[in-house]
């Protein structure tokens, strides 16, 4: 079973009575333990698809289903419980919150999940130091760099266990070579945890490492490739 | 748990907002507290001083209060003394009830002979040592005014006088040092009374008050002239022992006290005598509800068919009610001011906060934290600064009420006779206390509703856009 299967997605916007159409037709399935790149250039829809399969926004007409539930069943409450619980996300502009420390910045997913303190301590640190910010736990997003920022905010969607990582341009505010770094450890991790990442870009560096790629073009998927593996 | 930390960390994020937010409420509260205590301080002050002189309850005769209160003759009552007995043998009455008293009010003219000057005059007939009883009732601990009646162990004849009366009769001698007061004209040229009314023995009874009949005692007696109950005039020579402030100028310029017998004997002369009122002052004002029926009852089975009817010390001082709505007016108006004044700061407060922070309402919505965890986490930040604003609040008030009721200021109040000590009562006022948190603390999570509601109901991709 596909951990996310597309079918027929379409979605719109409407700015002021001009519809804006964003994806249309949109067909796919990825692959569970998979590195999927969405790759297309600005503007493709790329950011609208991640959303959709995210579970932050709803598709006008198509089906989502992750990990085997179908996101449009879903009421709000609910929905929020299943990212919670199944999904992780990076986020381009890293979107720590900035009164917690990195510590608490990884914790709060689990938290939101239920999971003891006990628990919760010990996976914590687990994450922190397989990203390497074992040292700088105590420190609040402010006195870290992009990097290091980055770096908890993988923490952070993977603590959770999810099925399924979500990175809308993960490196987009980095310098090459932390993006790169970024890159090489999201690689590593989702190997080590079994997790399926989508991500998007338009990097060749990123797209290079996929295992599986979905090129997007003005709201349409160009054609199924499978990457260099 | 993570929702209080969130909360206390971003107040803190933001401290110089969350200290104006503060600073707004704490004073608020000051304001409203101390307001507060000073209108309770002058509503049970005003209680105590009116229940310490009428009771709370009075029986009397249906129409005596609106009609009768110079008529004592029409308005009598009978057998008093065992209407008396019963109400205080009553299994259900008697523990509620701390003293039980008869008194005979009349009208009548003063007059003062030997300075040539008359004044007319509300005699009250009371039992003096009973009255001095009911003086030291103070059920709420307030600073009490009242001064014991100076006819306790006095010889027959003697009465008090408010120092209005005092004043106008000329019986310059017993007003305090200072107060304004025109000796009597008559004193020089025609001498009435021989020598009794030589300056020398009028300063002299400045000091007299103890002082049983002695060399100026004359000086300071009258005659009052009141109707008997056949119509019939009839005088009595009394002697002014003492002039009192009664505190209300209307009253102090009609007050006059007399034992009871010496006023019964001036109206009912050799016939039985009555009273015009019987008072009951209880432990309680809350028992006022629990006893009146219950004196209803007695009056009906015992009353030997006489109309009575129970008054209750608000009905007895229509000032009480009077003066309580206004400042219950004044209190609400202050109150409701200061609760919309911190209603639109902290409204402005908590919008700011949810704009500033809507990329981290988005980020907190993606990793699965439901509306209502957004919605409570604002709602937690507002409580937050609501309870920090209460409890300095609280404390704040009380301070400065402590410093208020140290500072002995004193001022007289319209169409009083007597400067009263300003005082606030915050720390014994629990209802005051209790309602002005809770309200405080209700105007604060009104106000942060609306912000917290508009934050909950964002789209996540719209609130993470901001970033
Ligand atoms: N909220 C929105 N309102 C209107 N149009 C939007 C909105 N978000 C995206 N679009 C449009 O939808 C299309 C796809 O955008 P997006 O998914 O952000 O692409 P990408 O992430 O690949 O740059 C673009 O034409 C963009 O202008
Ligand atoms: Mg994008």
């Amino acid at each position: 079973m596909p951990t996310v299967h597309l079918v027929d997605v379409c979605k719109t916007y409407h700015l002021d009575s001009v519809a804006v159409p964003a994806l249309s037709g949109i067909s796919a399935a990825i692959q569970p333990d998979c590195f999927t790149v969405l790759a297309g250039p600005s503007g493709s829809g790329k950011t609208t698809l991640l959303n959709l399969i995210g579970g932050l926004d709803r598709a006008d007409s198509g089906r989502i289903e992750i990990a085997g539930q179908v996101l449009d069943a879903l009421d709000d409450d609910a929905l929020s419980d299943f990212r919670a619980r199944h999904i992780g996300f990076v986020f381009q502009h890293f979107n720590l919150l900035p009164v917690l420390s990195a510590y608490e910045n990884v914790e709060y997913p689990l938290i939101l999940a239920g999971v003891s303190r006990a628990a919760r301590r010990q996976r914590v640190r687990d994450m922190l130091a397989a990203v390497g910010l074992a040292e700088r736990m105590d420190n609040r997003p402010g006195q870290l760099s992009g990097g290091q920022r980055q770096r908890v905010a993988i923490a952070r969607a993977l603590v959770g266990r999810p099925a399924l990582v979500l990175a809308d341009e993960p490196t987009a505010n980095l310098d090459s070579h932390t993006g790169a770094e970024i890159i090489a450890l999201m690689r590593r991790l989702q190997r080590e945890h079994a997790v399926s990442f989508v991500f998007s870009s338009h990097d060749a560096q990123v797209i290079a490492a996929a295992d599986a790629l979905l090129p997007l073009c003005d709201g349409r998927l160009q054609s199924m490739q499978e990457g260099a593996a | 748990m993570s929702t209080l930390l969130l909360a206390l960390r971003n107040l803190l994020r933001n401290r110089r907002r969350s200290l104006a937010t503060l600073l707004t409420m704490v004073v608020g509260l000051t304001a409203i507290l101390l307001f507060g205590g000073y209108r309770s301080n002058i509503q049970y002050g005003s209680l105590t001083g009116f229940v310490q002189f009428t009771g709370h309850l009075q029986v009397q005769r249906s129409g005596y209060f609106e009609e009768g209160s110079d008529n004592p003759a029409a308005y009598g009552i009978r057998d008093y003394a065992a209407l008396m007995a019963r109400l205080r043998q009553d299994a259900q009455l008697g523990p509620l009830l701390n003293e039980v008293t008869p008194a005979l009010q009349l009208g009548g003219i003063a007059g003062r002979f030997a300075a040539n000057v008359s004044r007319s005059v509300l005699v009250n007939g009371v039992d003096a040592a009973a009255r001095n009883r009911m003086l030291r009732w103070n059920e709420y601990g307030v600073v009490s005014y009242a001064q014991p009646l100076a006819l306790e162990d006095r010889t027959a004849d003697s009465v008090v006088v408010g120092q209005g009366v005092a004043r106008k009769l000329r019986l310059c001698g017993l007003l305090p040092v200072g107060m304004p007061c025109t000796q009597p004209a008559a004193d020089s040229n025609t001498s009435h009374g021989g020598s009794d009314n030589t300056p020398a023995e009028l300063a002299a009874l400045s000091q007299q008050e103890a002082v049983p009949a002695g060399a100026g005692a004359a000086a300071n007696r009258i005659e009052l002239l009141a109707a008997s109950q056949r119509g019939a005039p009839n005088v009595a020579s009394l002697r002014v022992v003492k002039a009192t402030n009664m505190g209300i100028k209307a009253l102090d310029d009609l007050y006059m006290a007399m034992h009871l017998q010496q006023a019964q004997a001036l109206v009912y002369g050799r016939d039985t005598p009555q009273v015009t009122a019987i008072l009951l002052q209880l432990h309680r004002t809350a028992d006022i509800d629990k006893a009146r029926p219950r004196i209803r009852t007695l009056l009906a089975q015992h009353g030997g068919g006489q109309d009575l009817t129970v008054l209750d010390f608000r009905q007895l001082n229509p000032m009480y009610e009077q003066t309580s709505q206004f400042m219950d007016s004044m209190f609400g108006f202050i109150a409701m001011l200061i609760g919309v004044i911190v209603l639109f700061t902290l409204g402005n407060t908590m919008s700011s906060a949810v704009v500033e922070r809507t990329s981290e309402i988005g980020t907190l919505r993606a990793l699965g934290l439901r509306r209502a965890g957004i919605r409570r986490l604002f709602l937690c930040e507002a409580l937050l600064l609501g309870l920090a604003g209460v409890v300095l609040g609280v404390l704040a008030a009380l301070a400065v009420a402590a410093l208020i009721n140290n500072s002995g200021w004193r001022w007289t109040p319209p169409g009083y006779a007597y400067a009263y000590l300003i005082l606030v009562r915050v720390g014994q006022d629990l209802p005051l206390l209790l309602g002005s948190v809770s309200g405080m603390l209700g105007v604060t999570l009104l106000s942060a509703w609306w912000p917290a509601r508009r934050a909950a109901r964002q789209q996540i991709v719209d609130a993470l856009r901001h970033s």
